[in-house]
């Protein structure tokens, strides 16, 4: 693939440069916390992290109207006296209503945050060593035990392409009546979907792409082929209420075309949408996605499908995971998709990271005082599990740092 | 000063007559086809495809239409006070004195001086160079006298050394240093742990230092550490944080690097330890430095651009892990931030690529792999 040395520039998008989409922002609506979140008090403990529980107090500070921000104007400020504080920085309040801002940095992040857990199935398929059955279904209950309310268990893609993932029925067999969780398996055609509800499926994953070369390297069709098995499968799902959730790749940029703009995102999601997807995750498959992208791509999807509905499932490849889901919280995002220790490399680029870590995540939600769900220290653990059979460290900087840590108190 | 404005604003405004024009053809790429499809922009980056855009000045209002955008996204366009000119972010490469110290390996001086110099050549403004703490303290700096003579033709940037106390200072000066850097704690534990010293003690000697600055017309950078944790009293209260922040102010220093020194800080906590320094020192005056121990730096980044900042610290191939974290992450990568930085439009004057070059000779040397996985994922197109 061509990587990315130069990221794809904002200037492209309507209108609007990086720095005005930021502005977008509002100054305005920065939160106070209270000082004693459950997370510190956690991190004493070091692993036995409770979930986010406490934070329902913190993140409300978050919603409401804070201490209007504080800026001083640079061109009158005048240098403090070294006998004492400077000038009484005054805000400067009506730049916040001049600036056309429509985002609030919190106001509309969602209280709770759903994870999806993408680990057993897009991490492990990328593995080249075939992972027993047994240590695949150990990892799915971990994962379930921490919390976790959606886990995508396997795929019933053909063994032929996927052959990490044929043991796809055994895998379910054993984890279909885990309770409390949900587990869609990924199905790519109605054949696939049949063998997954025989196997005890009882929620399916269907996957387009937004861009024409990628989905015919990718599954060996065209968009639009695509999705016409994608509405038998939809059709097929209806009939017997399985709910569908669709994923499009590729929603910023292509390993093969490069750039793709929003208005092809948005026509896939639309797609998928009206042919019965409760959810559509979108993906950055190479990612190179950075927030100045992702505002008007998602922009251009929210324009059709509802945000209740988005998920976006952010790679790691350049490191920019964490601040494009930042980003998505703020555009009122609620569901992010994630693989535990971020397993799963990028197959286009050999030895970059994929998948965004699970813990990353947690960590940051459960620090914004946002619900999860997760058990961290449970999560750390099943993170712990996998990597130790596949003999190599944490994806993780959040593991890495809580496994080395030497604090007292943190 | 540290990075002068009115520097700056000549370099970035020669850039964004020509990147104006060359923005504007960029940007007038895009036309929405009749079965909703759009075509494709046209964009520089190597390797994608090129697809030669119609000139049409009323492209960008059919843009916004055409995104199927409400009408008030037009209006919004339309209210803008700022013009498309980008803004420019200010990095302050830590890697030569932050990212160096923690090695055990001494590294030949040789090699830090050819680091700076690829770094200055890709574009970095500001390079810390090196530290007048005593070699007691940190070996590996030991060479700061040789590293300033090293460095003292390159032009293009500033080189800023840390200087402790004045015994320090007056070395720095003697070595040529322009610019110094002076370093206190938020949290007592950390300042006693760190420094060796209460806050209040580190203060008054800072004060030595920036009156002697001040004698000289040097620039000093107040680094505050632990603003958001500490590795031994945990959270650090924003008031604190602002306190000290405010004293390095009101003492003189020309730009106060907010460091969240364990990396445990997430955006919320940032925002308020933000707003406590913002009722004492101007947005203009601070930078952030985040660690990436818990892979939070990037999102902290944001978050501090979301709120005007406009200076940030960073080490080349994110050197420097985390001393109380054993095998952790330290600095934020540079190659990372730049990155971002140049997704979102924002003009840093630095050629990533070069920027990785620097990053891959000291990772060479170091016979380690890049921290950096904007670096990685670009190396790895060549395996």
């Amino acid at each position: 693939m061509s990587s990315m040395e130069e990221p794809i520039c904002l200037d492209k998008f309507s209108g609007l440069n990086g720095i005005d989409q930021l502005r977008s922002f509002s100054s305005n609506a920065c939160q106070p916390i209270s000082e004693d979140t459950g997370r510190w008090n956690c991190c004493n403990e070091g692993r036995s992290c409770g979930s986010s529980n406490s934070s329902n107090e913190d993140f409300e500070e978050y919603r409401q109207e804070p201490v209007v921000w504080r800026r001083q104007r640079r061109s009158s400020l005048k240098r403090a006296s070294s006998l004492g504080r400077g000038p009484a920085l005054n805000s400067d309040a009506n730049n916040t209503a001049k600036d056309g801002r429509k985002y609030k940095f919190f106001k509309d992040v969602p209280r709770f945050v759903k994870i999806v857990e993408v680990g057993p199935r897009d991490g492990l398929q990328n593995e080249k060593a075939i992972i027993p059955t047994a240590v695949k279904i150990k990892f799915i209950r971990k994962l379930a035990s921490s919390g976790l309310s959606v886990i995508e268990a396997t795929s019933f893609v053909s063994p032929k392409w996927i052959p990490q993932l044929a043991d796809a029925v055994d895998v379910m067999n054993a984890v279909k009546n885990l309770t409390g969780t949900r587990l869609p398996v990924l199905t790519p055609n109605l054949k696939g979907f049949n063998a997954a509800i025989a196997a005890g499926a009882k929620e399916v994953a269907i996957f387009a792409s937004a861009s024409e070369s990628f989905s015919k390297s990718n599954i060996n069709c065209t968009i639009e082929e695509s999705l016409a098995r994608f509405r038998a499968v939809t059709s097929a799902a209806k009939e017997i209420s399985v709910p569908v959730r669709g994923y499009v790749s590729c929603v910023v940029g292509c390993p093969v075309e490069g750039y793709i703009s929003p208005p092809k995102v948005a026509y896939i999601a639309k797609e998928l949408h009206e042919m019965g997807c409760f959810e559509i995750s979108l993906g950055d498959t190479i990612g190179v996605a950075t927030p100045g992208t992702v505002l008007p791509m998602l922009e251009a999807v929210m324009a059709i499908v509802p945000v209740e509905k988005l998920a976006v499932h952010f790679h790691d490849t350049y490191g920019q995971s964490l601040s494009n889901i930042l980003l998505s919280l703020q555009m009122g995002i609620s569901t992010v998709d994630a693989s535990v220790s971020g397993v799963g490399g990028c197959p286009y680029a050999k030895g970059a990271s994929g998948n965004v870590a699970t813990e990353d995540v947690v960590f940051m939600l459960h620090g914004l005082g946002l619900k999860t769900n997760v058990d961290m220290a449970k999560l750390l653990s099943a993170g712990e599990y996998i990597n130790s059979y596949l003999g190599r460290p944490a994806g993780s900087k959040t593991a890495v740092a809580l496994a080395g840590s030497c604090y007292s108190k943190i | 000063m540290l990075g002068s404005r009115s520097w700056n604003k000549q370099l970035y405004s020669l850039r964004s007559a020509v990147g104006k024009f060359f923005f504007q053809w960029k940007t007038d790429a895009q036309t929405i086809g009749r079965d909703g499809e759009a075509r494709r922009y046209l964009h520089v980056v190597k390797g994608m495809t090129r697809e030669a855009p119609p000139l049409n000045t009323n492209t960008r209002r059919s843009i916004s239409n055409g995104l199927s955008s409400s009408p008030k996204r037009t209006a919004d366009a339309k209210d803008k006070v700022w013009d498309s000119t980008p803004e420019f972010v200010k990095i302050v490469e830590v890697g030569p004195r932050d990212g160096l110290q923690n090695e055990k390996k001494i590294v030949p001086t040789s090699v830090k001086v050819k680091l700076i110099e690829m770094l200055v050549s890709s574009g970095i403004p500001v390079v810390e160079a090196t530290s007048f703490v005593s070699p007691k303290w940190v070996p590996q700096l030991a060479d700061a006298n040789e590293v300033m003579l090293g460095i003292k033709n390159i032009q293009n940037a500033r080189f800023p050394v840390l200087t402790p106390n004045l015994k320090g200072f007056e070395a720095a000066i003697a070595a040529g240093a322009k610019d110094v850097a002076i370093f206190a704690a938020a949290s007592e534990s950390f300042s006693k742990s760190n420094l060796n010293c209460s806050i209040g003690d580190s203060l008054a000697r800072y004060r030595d230092v920036t009156i002697a600055a001040n004698n000289h017309s040097i620039p000093v950078r107040g680094y505050v550490s632990c603003v958001v944790g500490c590795p031994v009293e945990g959270y650090v209260s924003p008031s604190k944080v602002a306190d000290v922040a405010g004293e390095l102010y009101d003492m003189g220093c020309a730009e106060i690097s907010l460091g969240d020194t364990i990396g445990v800080g997430t955006p919320g906590e940032v925002s308020k330890m933000l707003n406590a320094v913002l009722s004492v020192v101007p947005i203009d005056k601070l930078a952030v430095h985040f660690h990436d121990t818990y892979g939070q730096a990037l999102s902290n980044i944001l978050f501090s651009l979301q709120s005007g900042i406009r200076v940030i610290d960073s080490a080349v191939s994110g050197l420097g892990g985390c001393p109380y974290a054993k095998g952790a992450s330290g600095n934020i990568a540079t190659e990372d931030v730049v990155y971002m930085l140049k997704g979102m439009g924002f003009e840093t004057n630095v050629d990533l690529k070069m920027l990785i070059s620097a990053g891959e000779y000291i990772c060479r040397h170091l016979g380690r792999p890049s921290g950096s996985k904007t670096a990685t994922a670009y190396l790895a197109k060549d395996s």
